[in-house]
């Protein structure tokens, strides 16, 4: 394929503005360098080009792949991946490094993508694969997971020194797995006889995955101690039900269903129920629990509208700031401006990606695109909220930004999946 | 399937934007509580990173120093023990500052500024630079009136730490030259330390409450040093001379006010004298004349006059100041209150630092000094932006009193019998006053107030000593070595 024989037409837009987003990069990256050591030695400009390069060359070679794919969430991307890798850098030189290089494997995950599997649709054919492997994953990660930073919880799988966090691929699996289901069931799923309380439902069979998911969410709650991927899946599943129902009644019921669900939790299983407590008083926590989440706020205050400038602030004083609080360290270097315009960056991409979704060719299609982008949208949701208060602390990775192989990974194959829907629409730019 | 694609993009427009006003709740409504609340470590982080200003005394000699870490870590240092609660100290955490070191904190932490180069400095993230502060103190005239205190105690079989207080001041301009309160402590535990909890204790249990500044925020009775005030106020409002004479009993006593007898034995006459004129009787420290003269004053003249040597008064200064008075609130000043007030007994309560300031009133012709810390305060680019408040803060009696109670005070020293001999000094007229203070202690406090060169005062004094006895043994050679080296230092 790659020797294909399809006409090549250059993605000029997505090149341009890669090279857009390169020049902020590199602005930041020097900004950085210019706080820390007053010059722009040669490891600046190495990971710049490094990273620069990866880019331009995963896109030449999308040009080859995926012609007249979207040329505008890849640049948006690149653009978020950069800003990531420069804070990072700045938090830990050496975790930096590692960062870029598994923004490197992400490029390469794409370009897979891009190749297999030849055609979306196909991934329609295996819906039950997807999901008995996704929960195959779970189920290994709970009994033969590893614990890794003593959290008390399996949450990794460990291969040879490698570790990943099956999580991160489990909400593919899901998303995909929804979609078939959902275009296959949505007749009977919106229409039903089955009259309860009031609401009209269908018949009891095809609400088992609802169940399920139901069930899913609060295992991974109270046996992982996983909120954040909890309402990241409840989130997915129930946005994707109304998209392919257009009834609102299934995203209420199952938000009450769960809000009742993680009620009973917080009286029965005492880790929630911390967690529940510091969120709602975070000061009366503050040596233990709330601390992090305390000087989240202080990183945020410090920051201010114009921000401490790249370099210039404290982040560090932030526990796990590369990660979880990737969001505090940029809100007190970059301030609310810098934040303002990172928000934007997400909803240009999540909007493309509704773009997407709208345009995409059959119902399966439709569905995947918008299960993915709501990915991005509530995991980005989900983590900016516990950072700011707005709602729990959950440990999700912020997309693209934060500091994590799986989660990059996991993310950029939703890039090439999301890239292929839009090229099978035939979209042009 | 489209439309319900949009309305979820709608429903990510709306979280996308609850979650942005959360952003600018915490960026920027309730910015200004969490960047000064305490518990902020950056907070911590900014100050020990302000290249906070130093502070010398009058000639340059470094009171505060600091040290700059190679982190960027600064901290102070501090110097002389004997300024600990003068200087006070600076901590970065919940203990905070005190002292000049509280109350000149916006000049030295380089808050005040708003000078274009520390707006630039701070968009650079250059360290903030602090004010220079340059105290009226004279080291050497401090080093002197801890040497004569120490000297002073050993020689009269007193403990090395008995608490005491002495202040020395210029009562042309009120710059005070020396201030020393025993027991003081060593800040450099406290000061620019993170963990000082250990050093609070150990200066806690340090006998005589350490911490506390005696000049400013001891209440002592003054004993007979408050006859200067009676003494002026008599002369002032013209009932007396210097001249009056008292004799037989008036001079001698035993003398009853209202049912209460003032025995004999605090006539303080020379063996064999039986009747003094008030020039003596203040000579000598007679308290059954001075309890006539406060009862001839009456209560209101009597209260008037404490009132315009800023009895009753806050004191304006660089440190808090404890107000000093003759009525306690909820007591009556009663015929007994007054005649006992009028030598410095009773109800009186007074600071060294207002005794010091009813001594600069006599010194300088009638007209009380505001005393002032600081002489100069310096931009890190050397101009000038505060420090002399120096000025008047009343004028309680008038010229020619003020020169007839220095007159009087020249003999408590210099005369027959007088109290104050002790004070002498070769080659200079001194003037002074002592007292020997009722606590209701075993042993009285020995105080004395003091000025020299009595025709032109470039000094004034004024020393306690907690349980000293006699204020002509213990408190005026203090007041002496203090008066000489602030004579030779002088400019």
């Amino acid at each position: 394929m790659i020797s294909g024989l399809r006409p090549y037409r250059p993605r000029v837009l997505e090149l341009s503005s890669i090279i857009m987003a390169l020049v902020l990069v590199g602005a930041a990256f020097a900004l950085l360098a210019g706080a820390e050591t007053g010059r722009i030695g040669t490891s600046t400009m190495l990971r710049l080009a490094v990273y620069g390069l990866a880019a331009l060359a995963t896109s030449l070679l999308l040009s080859r792949l995926l012609p007249g794919a979207d040329q505008l969430l890849y640049p948006l991307v690149v653009l978020l991946g950069g800003v990531g890798l420069v804070e990072i850098t700045r938090l830990s030189p050496s975790l930096g490094d590692r960062q870029l290089l598994w923004l490197i494997v992400g490029d390469a995950v794409l370009l897979l993508t891009a190749v297999w599997p030849r055609n979306v649709g196909w991934l329609r054919l295996y819906k039950y694969t997807w999901a008995f492997i996704g929960f195959a994953l779970i189920a290994i990660t709970i009994v033969h997971g590893a614990d890794i930073g003593n959290s008390g919880y399996r949450r990794w799988i460990g291969f040879h020194g490698l570790y990943l966090q099956p999580v991160e691929f489990l909400k593919i699996f899901m998303v995909i797995f929804f979609a078939a289901y959902l275009d296959e069931k949505r007749e009977l799923l919106a229409g039903g006889r089955l009259v309860l309380a009031g609401i009209r439902l269908p018949p009891f069979q095809y609400l088992i995955p609802l169940l399920v998911m139901w069930g899913l969410s609060l295992l991974l709650l109270v046996r992982q101690d996983d909120l954040g991927s909890a309402l990241l899946f409840l989130g997915i599943f129930l946005a994707m039900l109304y998209v392919g129902t257009s009834r609102a009644i299934y995203p209420v019921l199952g938000g009450v269903l769960f809000a009742m669900g993680a009620v009973g939790a917080y009286f029965v299983f005492s880790h929630v129920r911390l967690r529940t407590d510091v969120w709602l008083n975070p000061w009366g926590y503050a040596t233990t629990g709330g601390y992090q989440l305390i000087q989240g706020l202080y990183a945020f205050a410090a920051g201010g509208i114009a921000g401490q400038g790249l370099g210039l602030g404290n982040p560090n004083l932030v526990p796990v700031a590369s990660t979880d609080f990737i969001w505090s360290a940029l809100g007190e270097e970059l301030g609310l401006a810098g934040l303002a315009a990172l928000l934007l960056v997400y909803l240009l991409l999540i909007f493309r990606g509704l773009d997407i979704a709208v345009t995409a060719r059959d119902g399966f299609q439709k569905l995947l695109a918008a299960g993915l982008v709501s990915v991005f949208a509530i995991q980005t949701i989900v983590i900016i909220g516990g950072n700011t208060r707005l709602m729990p602390l959950t440990g999700v990775p912020l997309p693209f930004l934060s500091y994590g192989g799986s989660s990059i990974v996991a993310n950029f194959a939703i890039l090439g999946l999301l890239l292929k829907v839009s090229r099978e629409a035939g979209r042009e730019p | 399937m489209n439309r319900n694609i949009r309305r979820l993009a709608v429903v990510f427009v709306v979280v996308f934007g609850l979650i942005s006003l959360d952003l600018v709740y915490w960026q920027v409504i309730d910015a200004g509580n969490l960047n000064s609340d305490p518990r902020n470590v950056l907070l911590l982080e900014k100050n020990e990173r302000v290249l906070r200003g130093r502070i010398f005394d009058r000639n340059g000699i470094t009171l505060v120093g600091r040290r700059v870490h190679p982190d960027g870590f600064v901290q102070p240092v501090y110097g002389d023990p004997s300024l600990a609660q003068t200087i006070g100290y600076h901590t970065f955490f919940r203990f905070g500052a005190v002292g000049l070191e509280s109350s000149l904190n916006p000049y030295l932490s380089g808050k005040t500024g708003t000078s274009l180069q520390q707006t630039y400095a701070s968009w650079l993230h250059r360290p903030v630079l602090g004010d220079d502060v340059y105290l009226t103190i004279d080291d050497r005239v401090q080093r002197a009136a801890v040497t004569a205190i120490q000297t002073e105690l050993a020689a009269n079989g007193l403990a090395a730490d008995t608490p005491s207080a002495a202040i020395a001041l210029n009562p042309q301009n009120g710059q005070v030259l020396a201030m020393v309160s025993k027991p003081y402590f060593d800040p450099t535990c406290i000061g620019g330390q993170f963990f000082v909890g250990r050093c609070v204790r150990n200066i806690e249990a340090i006998p005589g409450h350490a911490f506390v500044n005696r000049v400013t925020n001891g209440l002592y009775p003054p004993g007979s040093t408050f006859k200067t005030l009676t003494l002026s106020a008599a002369i002032d409002t013209g009932i007396q001379s210097l001249s009056s004479q008292y004799r037989g009993t008036a001079a001698t006593g035993p003398f009853v006010v209202d049912g209460y007898t003032i025995p004999n034995t605090a006539n303080n006459l020379p063996p064999g004298t039986t009747s003094a004129d008030l020039l003596h009787a203040f000579m000598w420290s007679d308290n059954i004349v001075f309890a006539q003269v406060g009862l001839k004053l009456g209560r209101s003249r009597f209260i008037d006059y404490a009132h315009r040597f800023m009895l009753g008064h806050r004191i304006p200064f660089d440190l808090p100041v404890s107000v000093s008075g003759v009525l306690t609130p909820g007591e009556r000043f009663d015929p007994v209150a007054l005649a006992t007030s009028a030598f410095g007994q009773g109800n009186d309560h007074v600071t060294p630092l207002q005794m010091a300031l009813i001594a600069s009133t006599i010194a300088d012709g009638g007209r009380m000094p505001r005393p002032i810390l600081v002489k100069s305060i310096k931009t890190p680019s050397g101009s000038v932006v505060g420090g002399d408040t120096s000025g008047t803060l009343a004028n309680p009696i008038n010229g020619g009193t003020a020169s007839q109670v220095r007159h009087a005070m020249v003999e408590v020293v210099n005369g027959y019998y007088g109290s104050g001999f002790e004070a002498k000094i070769p080659g200079v007229t001194v003037a002074g006053k002592t007292g020997t203070a009722q606590t209701g202690n075993s042993a009285p406090d020995a105080w004395f107030i003091s000025f020299a060169p009595a025709q032109h005062p470039t000094v004034a004094v004024a020393v306690v000593v907690e349980g000293g006895g006699e204020g002509a043994f213990v408190a005026s050679p203090i007041a002496r070595q203090i008066m000489q080296a602030a004579l030779q230092y002088g400019e």
